[in-house]
């Protein structure tokens, strides 16, 4: 019984992490200040195979998750509907912006990536 | 582990690099012949082009030339969508609409849309581009087509600027606190279990035999500090010792949430999945006596001495804080256990939650016996090696269930009734009674492990016979059963299982005038495997699945090979499923992109051409 309940533990704290978007990126900064963490920014649109493709498959994977939720305050801009804050480019999407609390840009990635290609974007990432 | 970091580094460094929109599409116009005008858009690498998002325009509607009629070149379907995957090769018939001679300048307005099937949509494109041709050769005949034709039926969005318009909407920050963040957790229901689970096994550790014997002379060492011996000041004491000895505890499982943090994606890795696994079965040896691990003595010494040398409270603050790092023989591996175990979930917040509520759990008993000065106490006895033995099979279980991560199904059923086995036997199972009475508690003890191995052997002969569901161990046999009457229908197709697009192509070319199923499949893709177990396995689905030829491709490499399907078919990444027709040709219209159903899959199976 005891075994099972361990068991249990270890699987219900894995569904613990779930990508909690912030719900703008003035919020997403201010929450990165506070949470020590550094800010993701994903650009999309509407009718965009590859935005589809992060958001129903790779940001499903737990362990993407787990490194999101752990180092980032992940924000959703739609190039089309929102504003894109300035000095935020791309040339299509998705488009990654990776910035630390303060708004500095540490990172840009053009396009969609496999599991393994974003895990490794993620962790090129300077820690905060 | 650096290596490992190193690794994924350099992934990304393989990574695909884009065209600028500029190399993606590169739109030009030609004369085609005396009255006709050709667009082309010529295409990079990987780019197609949304029918629907395609434009043109007669860009100046006074200059007495007009479009006739637009036509462009065959689309094909892409993912649901109309695209042109080379040039659309825009026709454009002019007309004049008044008297002109010479050469004239025609200005086209062009507008269009596209992405790369290796992951980019590009943002919509205008241009204006440009053309002389001479009046004298058109035709003169008047018209009332409208001049803005458009590439298709579907209406088409007007094209938004590329710099977004700065609006000045000032959204209020929402700002997500931390305490936010605990009370989502708590809803999540699953902190609870934690907490509770943790509790129950500091209570249990603190029943071992290396423990128990120990908490009537500490609790007297805390009374002795406070120098009254009331029942409240009692019971106040006790507690500062639980609560000192808790913060220490509390900070170990920060640590171990925080250092964790770092290692993530590490945790993932199948080699260090089975080290893991392997540090588990260490650490119940030591609960079986098998070795024993503690503290070495001089530590164990220092500290005592450190913590004794205070008096009145904060002596038994100092006492407890110390204590905790004087770990004894018994509490050290499940402690090291459940540790390791706050790491993986690199949660420092869930960690001293979980250590504090372990190391409450713990001092519980040490509260009861100091309160009431040890006249309230259980019985020490052979139960709490019992108790020992418990927290072992616990160690040993964590162990199976992690390398069941690493290893198929079968295999961890097999491990599972191992385990099942031994301990039912060790508890007795096949021990003769003896003079024990009925329904004495040996009697009792000796059923349940005799149910605990009937558990057991079967997920062992199940398992040996392939089954993979533990609730069903005997599964294989009636299907088997059922199978020998039903005829051999009931064997299925498997995946040929291949990694290159050259083998797929070979594959195509064999099976010409039959369907073909190919599957894209990668270990470090999650749903992949929720699709193997859930979808691939259902009967109903493998049924419709025999109709096909099935292929399954792997990616798990994600090498250059591996990256050439990406190229080839478009598909950004596993899990993604491509159907063929009987002629070798992809039905694009077909696709699918990540997990589904086995209803899903049942109905889009059926659905096939």
């Amino acid at each position: 019984m005891s075994k099972v309940l361990w068991a249990l533990t270890l699987i219900a704290s894995c569904a613990l992490a779930e990508i909690k978007w912030a719900p703008s990126y003035d919020a997403a900064l201010v929450s990165a200040k506070q949470e020590k963490k550094n800010v993701m920014v994903m650009l999309s649109k509407e009718g965009c195979p590859a935005c589809d493709y992060m958001e129903n498959v790779v940001f499903e994977e737990r362990v993407i998750e787990d490194a999101i939720t752990k180092g980032f305050i992940p924000v959703h801009i739609d190039v089309h509907t929102d504003k894109v804050p300035s000095g935020l480019g791309f040339i299509g999407t998705p488009t990654f912006h990776f910035l630390n609390a303060s708004g500095e840009k540490l990172k840009r990635h053009d396009g969609g990536a496999n599991i393994p290609t974003f895990m490794g974007i993620l962790n090129s990432v300077k820690k905060p | 582990m650096r290596f490992l970091f190193l690794m994924f580094f350099s992934m990304t460094l393989f990574g695909v690099s884009f065209l600028q929109p500029e190399e993606a599409f590169k739109p030009r116009i030609s004369q085609i012949d005396q009255d006709t005008i050709g667009i082309d858009i010529d295409l990079g690498e990987d780019i197609y082009l949304y029918k629907n998002k395609l434009k043109v325009e007669d860009a100046n509607l006074k200059d007495g030339i007009d479009f006739k009629s637009v036509r462009m070149g065959q689309s094909v379907e892409h993912g649901g969508e109309q695209v042109f995957l080379t040039s659309p090769a825009i026709r454009i018939d002019v007309i004049k609409k008044s008297v002109l001679n010479g050469d004239q300048k025609v200005k086209v307005n062009l507008s269009y849309q596209g992405c790369s099937s290796a992951g980019l949509c590009y943002e919509p494109q205008d241009t204006t581009l440009e053309i002389v041709i001479d009046a004298d050769q058109l035709d003169g005949v008047k018209t009332t087509e409208p001049s803005v034709i458009k590439a298709d039926a579907i209406a088409v969005k007007s094209v938004k600027p590329l710099v977004a318009e700065e609006k000045n909407e000032t959204k209020a920050p929402v700002i997500t606190s931390e305490t936010d963040k605990i009370a989502s957790v708590i809803q999540g229901g699953s902190i609870w279990l934690i907490i509770i689970s943790f509790f129950g096994f500091g209570l249990l550790l603190s029943l071992t035999p290396c423990v128990f014997p120990m908490i009537p002379i500490i609790s007297s060492v805390i009374l002795a500090q406070g120098e009254g011996i009331g029942t409240k000041k009692a019971f106040w004491l006790s507690l500062v010792y639980v609560l000192s000895m808790a913060v220490a505890y509390t900070i170990a499982g920060v640590l171990a949430g925080l250092f964790g943090a770092n290692l993530q994606a590490a945790f993932q890795t199948p080699w260090i999945i089975t080290v893991f696994a392997l540090i588990f079965v260490v650490l119940s040896l030591s609960m079986f006596d098998v070795y024993e691990l503690q503290v070495p003595n001089f530590i164990q010494s220092r500290i005592s001495r450190l913590g004794g040398q205070k008096g009145g409270i904060i002596g038994v603050a100092l006492m407890g804080f110390f204590s905790a790092l004087i770990v004894g023989p018994c509490v050290a591996a499940p402690l090291a256990g459940a540790l390791i175990y706050i790491g993986q979930t690199g949660d420092a917040l869930l960690g001293g939650i979980a250590l504090f509520t372990l190391s409450i759990g713990m001092g519980v008993p040490l509260l009861i016996v100091g309160t009431t000065s040890g006249k309230f106490m259980p019985k020490p006895g052979m139960w709490m090696d019992a108790v020992k033995a418990i927290f072992g099979v616990m160690l040993l279980g964590i162990a199976i269930w992690m390398i069941g991560r690493v290893l198929d199904e079968n295999t961890t059923l097999l491990l599972w009734g191992g385990l099942a086995v031994f301990v039912a036997i060790n508890i007795g199972a096949l021990e003769a009674l003896g003079e024990h009475a009925a329904w004495s508690a040996r009697a009792n003890i000796k059923a349940l492990a005799f149910m605990i191995l009937l558990y057991g052997v079967s997920l062992l002969v199940g398992g040996m016979a392939g089954a993979h569901n533990p609730l069903h161990p005997l599964e294989p046999f009636i299907q088997s059963k059922t199978g020998a009457i039903a005829s051999a229908d009931t064997t299925h197709k498997t995946f040929e299982k291949i990694t290159s697009t050259e083998e797929l192509d070979a594959i195509l070319a064999e099976n010409k005038g039959k369907p073909v199923m190919v599957d894209f499949y990668a270990d470090w893709c999650t749903s992949c495997k929720e699709f193997e177990e859930k979808t691939f396995s259902d009967e109903a689905v493998k049924i419709e699945m025999d109709k096909l030829v099935l292929v399954q491709v792997n990616l798990t490499a994600n090498d250059d090979a591996a990256k050439a399907f990406t190229k080839k078919y478009g598909i950004f990444g596993p899990p993604a499923i491509l159907f063929f027709d009987e002629t070798g040709h992809l039905q694009n219209d077909a696709t699918i992109v990540g997990f589904k159903e086995p209803k899903e899959l049942l109905n889009h199976l059926k659905g096939l051409k």
